[in-house]
């Protein structure tokens, strides 16, 4: 590869991706991958995280990010061959509908450890081994739900709001060590995940989709390649001057300022 | 993934081509395989970016209506897939209560509507071809307030907002609409905008530097690399967007 395509390769770095064995982390480990990344591909589910890591030519690493101890000792070990450069924390779950007066601590607690809880421990392994390797960059999974405030999923979109202030919190922090800390808010992905409520429901999978079309000035729906792009912008040298910043594959859903 | 960056076979404008950023950005345009109209009120330099990079070139000033239509409208003719509004000028240097009516429009009417006159030029087509990637230069004073630099800050502004307008307007023609805000680059126009500050230039751009917690101030290239993610199908899916190249100088939400 020559200019200008040059710095959007990884060639030479080892990438961390948690969640890699969802429908948006396959497409962005195949993405590190495919720029020239050995990547180290992290799912809850070992046979997930398994198929996507013989697919993009990594190593699958079974983790519950809620288990910081773990999260630590898997980022340890992908670094220990050294450069490790790229650290994706992508792990997540679904939320469930419950509005913030009926709120309950239990259901909360877990949403923001599972989403916080995981990005944060992804955050802390990863930072000395970027700092070891003389910089690098951390993405984080945020969410359309931080700019449209949806009704009844509010620990979801306050958890995903605390990634995006921690991203900018620790970009500050750790910009000195050549790391960049970056997140990205992506509008609903149509996966399996994303629509088990419809898994015997076609007609209300279908008006549920149409309604994410219309909400985008597009007319479409995101889509997990749009999402691995603007995941390998951020972690390639073509970003180097971009930190702290939250990115929107919205299709125009909402344009904060 | 990275053969979506690819520009090959597309038709490019690109405004202030004849230094800075936009010489930067119709580089890499080029090199990214678009065939590129270099856009200068500079004629030597538009032609000197167009030579260096197999590009076309048209001597004209963007506040300039007419001339905007006749040179755009007519390399729109053979299609136009991106317009990246570029040209700008800096600031007057002056605090609020002082600011000079005459010398607001002046600002404005290169940074404001210029914009939109190459906007307007080339929409017909665009929207004809139901696709296309506009993307705007705006700046981090948007998010700083720098004193004695309102007519430069609210020009901006105001090319934010069209940003986000626009992409509402034209989406459902296949039409993205995004802007950049790059924090300090040292390029001829904002260093000739310090004015007597740049008598140190080391410790002018020192101070930049220190401003941004990557402790650098911005390449050209920073910016042309983050212009040609929004003018490519890389980002497909991604419209309305203002993206900061900025060392993290401001983080807004």
């Amino acid at each position: 590869m020559t200019r200008p395509f040059d710095v959007w390769r990884l060639d030479g770095r080892t990438a961390f991706v948690t969640g890699a064995g969802g429908a948006i982390g396959e497409a962005v480990a195949g993405a590190l991958a495919d720029a020239g990344a050995y990547v180290h591909c992290a799912d809850i589910r070992e046979e997930a995280a398994r198929a996507v890591a013989e697919r993009v030519g990594g190593t699958a690493v079974a983790l519950d990010v809620s288990d910081a101890r773990a999260v630590r000792a898997a980022i340890d070990a992908a670094a220990a061959p050294g450069n490790l450069r790229i650290v994706c924390n992508l792990a997540g779950i679904a939320g469930r509908s419950q509005r913030v007066i009926d709120l309950d601590e239990e259901a909360f607690d877990a949403m923001f450890a599972a989403h916080f809880g995981g990005v944060l421990s992804g955050c802390q392994a990863a930072v000395p081994h970027l700092r070891a390797a003389g910089g690098g960059a951390i993405i984080n999974m945020s969410s359309e739900a931080i700019d449209i405030a949806p009704a009844t999923i509010a620990s979801y979109a306050v958890a995903k709001a605390s990634i995006s202030a921690l991203t900018k919190i620790l970009a500050a922090e750790v910009a000195g060590d050549g790391i960049r800390v970056n997140a990205v808010a992506p509008s609903f992905i149509p996966s399996e995940l994303s629509l088990v409520r419809y898994a015997n429901d076609p007609e209300g999978r279908e008006r549920y989709l149409d309604w994410w079309r219309a909400k985008s000035p597009l007319g479409a729906l995101c889509s997990v390649n749009d999402v691995a792009a603007q995941i390998l912008y951020l972690a390639s040298d073509a970003a180097s001057y971009v930190t702290g910043q939250t990115l929107r594959t919205n299709g125009g859903i909402s344009m904060p300022w | 993934m990275i053969d979506r960056l690819s520009l090959s076979g597309r038709r490019a404008i690109v405004t202030g081509a004849g230094a800075g950023l936009g010489r930067a950005t119709a580089t890499l345009f080029a090199e990214a395989g678009a065939h590129v109209l270099c856009v200068d009120r500079d004629a030597g330099a538009a032609g000197e970016t167009a030579s260096a990079i197999g590009g076309c070139f048209a001597a004209v000033d963007v506040a300039d209506r007419m001339s905007v239509q006749k040179a755009l409208a007519s390399f729109a003719t053979g299609g136009v897939d991106i317009l990246a509004n570029i040209a700008g000028v800096a600031s007057s240097g002056e605090r609020v209560e002082d600011m000079d009516p005459a010398r607001f429009e002046a600002i404005f009417a290169i940074n404001f509507k210029g914009t939109l006159n190459c906007i307007q030029a080339v929409l017909p087509s665009m929207t004809a071809a139901r696709r296309g990637a506009i993307i705007n230069m705006v700046s981090s004073a948007i998010d700083l307030a720098i004193p004695t630099n309102a007519s430069y800050s609210i020009s901006k502004a105001a090319v934010a907002m069209l940003t986000k307008v626009l992409a509402n307007e034209v989406g459902a023609d296949g039409i993205r609409v995004n802007a950049v805000a790059p924090g300090f680059v040292p390029t001829g126009l904002s260093m000739e905008a310090a004015g007597p500050a740049v008598a140190d230039r080391a410790a002018y751009l020192e101070r930049w530097s220190k401003s941004a917690p990557l402790g650098r101030v911005g390449t050209p290239e920073d910016i042309a690399h983050q212009c040609l993610y929004l003018a490519s199908d890389a980002s497909a899916f991604v419209t309305g967007q203002i993206l900061r190249a900025n060392g993290g100088m401001t983080m807004p939400w």
